[in-house]
């Protein structure tokens, strides 16, 4: 269960046999790598190397591949296999004139809080991971961030509002007066602040199109991202001149949305903003749909992230909005093998999994435990490794990573300690040539390096 | 004016509810069978229709071939696995029966992994609505599901009182010895009563997979708690009971969501546990009816 291979994770039967494949092909590079830390071992003790041994740095990662999220995990095993590739995750990491290989460890967290908690004590605690990482939400994030902070092993997290990660670890910390650190505990990500900030240019230029009452529509959901965005987005939108018009804080899995979409249509809420689990939002759109609810311009946040979401709705989610933390027409390239964002995408796209989506940028999480990894002198003292990924300051897939004071903040916001902020581009699905629906990007405020690919369009006119 | 919406919807509600729970109160009131792994049949029917669907037929026909299959299942299952447990006691057909759905969740977490699945996204029957006067606005897909729910209980009703196989079906209820004394095969009337239980909730299932999305846990989490609630305020081993118990769960639940949205499940308990305690045989008591 907790080995390189992962719950059979197929989806539709063509896209499941593909999948598959992957996983076959990671499964097989895994028994590469392990074969070859054997050789290495085989071959510093006959050299009778006396200075001890070089035991295989073991990294284990924590990610949603099924369940609600499965969305967010979709790249995850093409972007260990590709990691693979390069040269120190397939040969070994150098540290101190010795190399010592690497060992990838997948673990499933099937979108389940609990699950993703309890893996990252089995990691820690009968695995001996070196370092973790654990990506996508604050429902697979937050728990592994407790659980690796109060064991003392370095994290590097990923895909998780950085208010909502912080808050979890600081439960009386203040966003706005960010200082507390985690020892062990490091994230790349984007805030709330910057969703408010990517979305209020794009409801700017609708509302100079279509003259709407500038009054927003919020449902936000009662766990620990919509506690965050209830907490962030009113003053920003307020002075922005625009009416929030929020729903009350729902349970993630309500089935019936009829009571708010009713307040959003009285109110006359000409945009819609949100930030449910994926499967909720199918519901609250379905039924906003039923119920003649159709907002000028609807601009979500953590669903319709990535293309698998959009398919099951398929033309209902045409011109809806939402951010990106990555396009391929990104300027950055990897730090380890020096490809650029555009040949990930195209790669990614020519393996058969379908469209490029933003979670490509997951490599960058191997970036940073390199980096860290090559200025330590031993790579399994916890607390060593902890202080170098709070150091880290590169310019890696998923843009300037800088640990110490990372890049990108909105005032009043951060700089929280151990942050870097990887800003968002609004992006919009717009109905494609080559696949169904494309993720185009309309507005680039808070990243001027993403390229403008097509025009904004309203959601329903 | 949301508050009639609220309360349309939330009685169009209860024909789902009532999908969910008539297969359960009919296995109850004929074989005295709980079966817990009701739910999770519901979603296996759901995900059989996926299946089908994937293999480019249309949507509205997979029910025409899941409902038969699902029939024949449960036909197979009640003479193999729960007769056996029957025969043993009551407590071991409790007992089968959740371990019937712990193993179901499970091996549908294997093939077809957490993922969620809809069915049906995109059709003008998932999405479409008409209204009445300005505020109003009625989804098309809920007043199918609620039609589908009283032709399903009619049909069922005609079935038990006035063919000859039904009086069959109530005599074996009433009194199985006697009944097989007279030469009834009371075993194989048991099948039967399974298989039209696993029919109608298998159009549960896909009704579901229509109005929410699939998940292999929605089984136990939802659709097997909302049929008993709506049994037991129906009255148990009451077949329109489960439509009145449907519709009273569906109401309140929305009458709660139209005070808090997130009160929306504590209101349909607190009506529950109210019946109960106020009328504990159900509004509709077998009783009263005969």
């Amino acid at each position: 269960m907790s080995d390189q291979t992962v719950q059979p994770g197929g989806t539709g039967p063509g896209e499941g046999l593909s999948r598959r494949n992957v996983l076959r092909a990671v499964g097989a590079g895994a028994a590469v790598v392990g074969a070859g830390g054997l050789l290495q071992a085989c071959g510093s003790s006959i050299k009778g190397a006396s200075s001890g041994s070089t035991k295989a740095i073991t990294i284990g990662w924590i990610h949603p591949l099924t369940g609600d999220l499965a969305g967010f995990g979709a790249p995850d095993m093409w972007v260990i296999s590709k990691i693979k590739q390069t040269s120190p995750f397939k040969n070994g990491i150098k540290i101190g004139g010795k190399t010592y290989p690497v060992t990838i460890k997948s673990y499933d967290s099937q979108s389940s809080v609990t699950r993703a908690g309890d893996l990252a004590r089995t990691a820690i605690l009968s695995d001996n991971v070196d370092m973790l990482f654990a990506t996508s939400t604050p429902e697979t994030v937050n728990a592994v961030a407790s659980e690796a902070e109060t064991l003392g092993t370095p994290l590097v997290c990923a895909n998780c509002p950085w208010e909502s990660w912080y808050l979890n670890l600081f439960p009386k910390g203040n966003p706005t007066k960010a200082t507390e650190k985690a020892k062990y505990v490091v994230l790349y990500f984007l805030g709330a602040e910057h969703l408010a900030a990517c979305f209020i240019p794009m409801w700017n230029r609708i509302h100079a199109q279509l003259h709407t009452d500038k009054v927003v529509a919020a449902a936000f959901p009662n766990d620990s991202d919509g506690d965050a965005f209830r907490a962030v987005f009113p003053p920003i939108v307020a002075a922005a001149g625009y009416k929030f018009d929020m729903s009350a804080a729902y349970a993630d899995g309500t089935t019936n949305y009829t009571s708010m979409i009713t307040q959003f249509k009285a109110d006359k809420a000409d945009f819609f903003t949100n930030v449910p689990l994926p499967p909720d939002f199918a519901a609250m759109w379905h039924q906003s749909i039923q119920q003649g609810f159709r907002p000028k311009l609807a601009t979500v946040a953590k669903v319709l992230l990535f293309p698998s979401d959009t398919y099951s709705l398929s033309s209902e989610v045409y011109n809806v909005a939402t951010d990106t933390w990555w396009v391929p027409t990104l300027p950055w390239t990897s730090t380890l093998s020096g490809e650029s964002c555009a040949q990930m995408a195209s790669q990614y796209e020519a393996s058969g999994l379908g469209q490029w989506n933003a979670n490509i940028s997951n490599y960058s999480l191997f970036e940073v435990a390199y980096a860290a990894f090559k200025t330590v002198s031993d790579p399994h003292d916890h607390d060593e490794v902890a202080d170098a990924i709070h150091n880290v300051n590169i310019h890696a897939l998923a843009g300037p990573l800088n640990f110490v004071n990372g890049g990108g903040w909105l005032k009043p916001f951060g700089p929280a300690p151990g942050v870097a902020i990887t800003p968002p581009a609004g992006v919009q699905w717009q109905k494609g040539t080559k696949y169904p629906l494309e993720m185009q990007v309309v507005d680039n405020t808070l990243l001027p390096e993403a390229k403008i690919t097509a025009d904004l369009l309203p959601t329903n006119t | 004016m949301a508050w009639v919406n609220a309360i349309i919807e939330g009685i169009l509600t209860g024909g789902l509810y009532a999908l969910f729970a008539c297969g359960l109160s009919l296995m109850f009131g004929v074989m005295k069978v709980v079966n817990l792994a009701h739910g999770d049949l519901a979603v296996v029917g759901g995900y059989i229709a996926v299946g089908i669907i994937l293999l480019h037929v249309p949507v509205l026909w997979s029910v025409v071939i899941v409902v038969p299959i699902m029939a024949v299942a449960g036909y197979v299952l009640q003479r193999t696995v729960i007769q056996r447990a029957l025969d043993r006691g009551v407590l071991t057909t409790l007992i089968v029966t959740l371990g019937l759905s712990l193993v179901i969740e499970n091996a549908l977490l294997q093939f077809f992994s957490a993922n969620t699945r809809g069915i049906g996204s995109g059709m003008t029957l998932v999405t479409g609505s008409f209204s009445l006067g300005s505020q109003i606005q009625i989804g098309y897909l809920l007043v199918v599901v609620f039609a589908v729910a009283v032709a399903v209980l009619l049909g069922l009703q005609y079935f038990l009182s006035r063919s000859t196989y039904g009086r069959l079906i109530r005599a074996v209820a009433d009194d199985k010895e006697a009944a097989q004394l007279a030469g009834a095969n009371y075993r194989h009337v048991f099948g039967v009563a399974a298989g039209l239980a696993l029919a109608t909730v298998a159009l549960g299932g896909i009704a579901y997979g229509m109005y929410i999305d699939l998940d292999p846990t929605a089984g136990t989490d939802t659709i097997l708690l909302f049929a008993f609630v709506a049994v037991v305020i129906g009255g148990l081993g009451s077949l329109w009971g489960t439509l009145v118990g449907g519709i009273v769960l569906g109401v309140a639940q929305q009458i709660g969501a139209q005070i808090n949205i997130s009160d929306e499940l504590i209101a349909g308990y607190i009506v529950f546990l109210a019946i109960l305690v106020l009328r504990p045989q159900g509004l509709i008591s077998r009783r009263a009816q005969t």
